[in-house]
């Protein structure tokens, strides 16, 4: 108890306090470098990054607000911190970091933030556009109607006057520091307010009366209060006709008249012309021209994701697939050989393959918001997703997920809205991923042959592009059915700034990519690796002696067709699938996937799809004893061969193959997605609802699909 | 309750706010500056309706319909 009384005095901890896109995170990124990390604010998903300055200083990036009269779910986070001094975020010395060509909307905050009593760093952010834009402030005279707060211009981007930042946060934080009062607040209390404040001292012991002022509009929000006292405090708001939203409607405007004048004096009007940021809008937000360069530029950006990722993504397989062939040879066949040829090597591999798709998508992402771009595309879609129950923002994260749900689910953290973040996370794995192409190319063959249609259209092309349509006809769908029936928290805003273009920076986007990429291997990857190692011992034990045996006969037949080595192999490999436990639960499983149109073989290889979609084509080439999955061709073959053992027609007809290929663009057979929701909810709730919501759809379409066509 | 106003003829400019109505809305339209007295450019509609692309004292913002509604012009 007492070393960590200790250590709440030696470590201090530095807020970073301000509106969004005021360049807060790019300051973060400058004042702790790698040294952050990312955590989740209990109960909401907005995420608070901290780091280290030094040993002895902590920084906390706190979410981005433009009043502490909070109005949605992230703006009452900064609220919570700053009205609860046991919070582990409590700050010791707030930084905040204010845009400077945007001074007026900055300051409401500002003043807030300075009535409670922090002690304050006034840091002026974006010198280098207010330099270009030939904006005049007397830094000088700022600092003297302040006092005694400090006030630090800096680039963030630059990084011009970081060092002189740093240099002040040193030496406070060597000082004693104390939340005080300040003398000349900017708010003045009315008759109703002052009694209010009385009461919250009585009641409670609060000295500052802002704080107090505070609590009283926003109890029912504060975690700090229990249930007793906001009871309490709406009894006493009740019984006083205390008019929470008309004195908050006051106090706001009270504080623009009193830091309005300041400002007016500190800095020379600039004349308002139409700069460069309003004739790339002309064009880039028109309501023609605008969604076309919008989609144009998704184009390139699925495109980027699905071919130039390819590269890579195939280096790391033949690099893993290399080390367990060699491992393989070299190795004895032991149980901890399999162990790590066949379930931790590609347990690893399948982690470390998504590397390229969520760094590629990061990197644009960052780039669309670092240059204000995002906010037009929010700004343009806005009311198209709006209908269904989505916010603007969520179209991003609906066209990432063509290439691979997992880093669009990740993308959704730009979503403020609580439930329209959600829902773009339940639905997002509805659209076609790259994963889902192999199965697709195998299926296809089976519903249409590869003819010609009015000349023009490739009959397979056209089914193809209807898989797809499907996908997003029911991820709409299904955000519809979930907006209406899901309770909202708080109401939808859009109110965003639309900012300056601006060059993005180098330092921003690669730290933007890194965080993205880390936080994905280490904490999804553990548990797609645990589900990997479990698919294993599932294909590789059985029940008994039955795998013995089941090689031993394969051996056996295979000497008696005089099979050459390599056809041995794959007879074995077949067999033993057939008798490990993922052969005993597909035969297990076949009554429930009857009706489907499924055998027990595409039972197992529904099963190891589970690890990938694309698994799906590996396991029929096993189970059909192909040995490899190299050539679709080769397997689409062998399939046209099999026959239904009940009906004797051919196992692969019509209606099997339709059901089947619905069933893969609806289900939900991803670890990988299931465990980044997991993270990015923050509880399993979620992740079981969207695999059984998703795959019973799954189920329910396959068995109407079959029924009908056989 | 809700301010009617049309804004079919775009752009609009040099709109003068006169008051906001009591609404949680405006408490954040104002920390976003819009404030009595602002000086309001409403310059485009979203392409597909319902947003507008609007200068507050010469900062940009998109606000939807509903949100614009809260606001009074003089």
């Amino acid at each position: 108890m007492t070393t960590e009384v200790v250590k709440k005095k030696l470590v201090k901890t530095v807020a970073l306090v301000g509106n969004p896109n005021s360049g807060k995170t790019s300051l973060f990124n400058q004042l702790t470098g790698m040294n952050q990390r990312t955590g989740n604010y209990p109960g909401i998903t907005v995420s608070i990054k901290t780091g280290k300055i030094t040993k002895n200083i902590e920084c906390v990036d706190l979410p981005g607000a433009y009043s502490l009269h909070a109005t949605s779910g992230d703006e009452y986070i900064l609220t919570n911190v700053l009205l609860d001094p046991e919070d582990q975020h409590f700050p010791d010395l707030v930084i905040y970091v204010a845009d400077v060509t945007q001074l007026e909307k900055q300051f409401l905050l500002f003043t807030q933030v300075r009535d409670l009593g922090f002690p304050i760093l006034l840091v002026l952010n974006m010198m280098d556009l207010a330099d270009r834009q030939k904006y005049q402030l007397d830094i000088q005279a700022l600092q003297d109607r302040l006092n005694p707060v400090e006030v630090i211009p800096v680039s963030s981007r630059t990084g011009a006057g970081i060092d002189r930042l740093k240099q002040r946060i040193y030496d406070l934080s060597g000082q004693p520091l104390t939340v005080q009062t300040p003398d000349h607040p900017f708010f003045k209390l009315s008759d109703a307010e002052q009694e209010g404040v009385t009461w919250m001292h009585d009641a409670f012991g609060y000295t500052n009366p802002y704080h107090s002022l505070l609590c009283l509009h926003h109890h029912q929000h504060l975690e700090h209060h229990s249930e007793t006292e906001k009871a309490q405090i709406t009894n006493w708001c009740q019984e006083h006709q205390f008019n929470s939203l008309r004195l908050q409607i006051d106090d706001t405007m009270h504080r623009f008249d009193t830091f309005e004048p300041i400002l007016h004096q500190v800095k020379s009007k600039k004349p308002e012309l139409e700069n460069a940021s309003d004739r790339a809008d002309r064009l880039l937000t028109h309501h023609i021209a605008g969604p076309i360069v919008f989609l144009l530029s998704m184009v390139v950006v699925f495109q980027a994701i699905f071919s130039w990722a390819s590269y890579p993504m195939e280096w790391i397989e033949s690099a893993f697939g290399y080390a367990s062939s060699t491992l393989g040879e070299t190795l004895p066949a032991t149980w901890w050989s399999s162990l790590l040829i066949d379930g931790i090597i590609p347990g690893i591999a399948g982690i470390l393959v998504f590397i390229p798709q969520i760094a590629i998508l990061f990197f644009i992402i960052s780039l669309m918001e670092e240059s204000g771009y995002m906010a037009r595309a929010v700004f343009m879609f806005d009311r198209v997703m709006q209908r269904f129950g989505l916010n603007g923002r969520s179209l991003i994260s609906l066209i990432s997920g063509g290439a691979c749900a997992i880093p669009a689910i990740l993308s959704t953290r730009s979503i403020s809205n609580p439930k329209e973040r959600l829902i773009t996370i339940l639905v997002t794995p509805f659209i076609s991923c790259s994963a889902r192409i192999p199965v697709y190319a195998v299926l296809v063959a089976f519903v249409i042959p590869p003819v010609t249609i009015w000349g023009i259209f490739n009959a397979q092309g056209l089914v193809f592009m209807g898989l797809y349509a499907v996908g997003i006809l029911v991820a709409m769908l299904v955000s519809l059915l979930l907006s209406k029936t899901m309770k909202s928290q708080g109401s939808s805003y859009l109110m965003i700034h639309l900012p300056e273009y601006k060059m993005p920076s180098l330092r921003n986007v690669s730290l933007m990519v890194y965080e993205s990429v880390r936080s994905f291997v280490l904490e999804a990857g553990k548990i797609i690796l645990f589900i990997s190692l479990i698919l294993w011992v599932l294909s590789s034990y059985g029940p008994g002696e039955k795998m013995r045996l089941a090689e031993a006969q394969a051996t056996e037949q295979a000497q008696d067709q005089q099979l050459d080595d390599a056809a041995t192999a794959n007879l074995i490999a077949s067999q033993k699938m057939e008798a490990s436990y993922a052969g005993h639960i597909g035969k297990w499983m076949e009554p429930a996937i009857r009706p489907l149109g499924y055998d027990w073989k595409i039972g197992i290889a529904l099963l190891t799809s589970f690890a990938a979609r694309e698994v799906f084509v590996g396991t029929m080439a096993t189970i059909y004893s192909l040995g490899s999955a190299d050539d679709e061709l080769t397997i689409h073959d062998r399939m046209a061969k099999e026959v239904d053992q009940v009906t004797g027609k051919p196992r692969y007809d019509l209606a099997t193959a339709l059901s089947l290929l619905l069933f893969y663009v609806l289900a939900m057979q991803c670890i990988s997605t299931l465990a980044v929701v997991r993270k990015e909810t923050g509880t399993w709730k979620w992740p079981v609802i969207q695999f059984t919501m998703m795959t019973g759809l799954a189920y329910l379409v396959a068995l109407a699909i079959y029924q009908f066509l056989s | 309750m809700l301010n009617k106003q049309n804004w079919d003829r775009l752009p609009k400019l040099g709109l003068r706010v006169q008051r906001l109505l009591e609404d949680a809305k405006s408490t954040k339209l104002m920390a976003m500056g819009v404030l009595p007295g602002s000086v309001v450019d409403v310059l485009r509609k979203a392409p597909f309706g319902h947003v507008y692309y609007i200068k507050v004292d010469g900062q940009r913002m998109a606000l939807r319909q509903d949100e614009l509604s809260f606001i009074v012009f003089e």
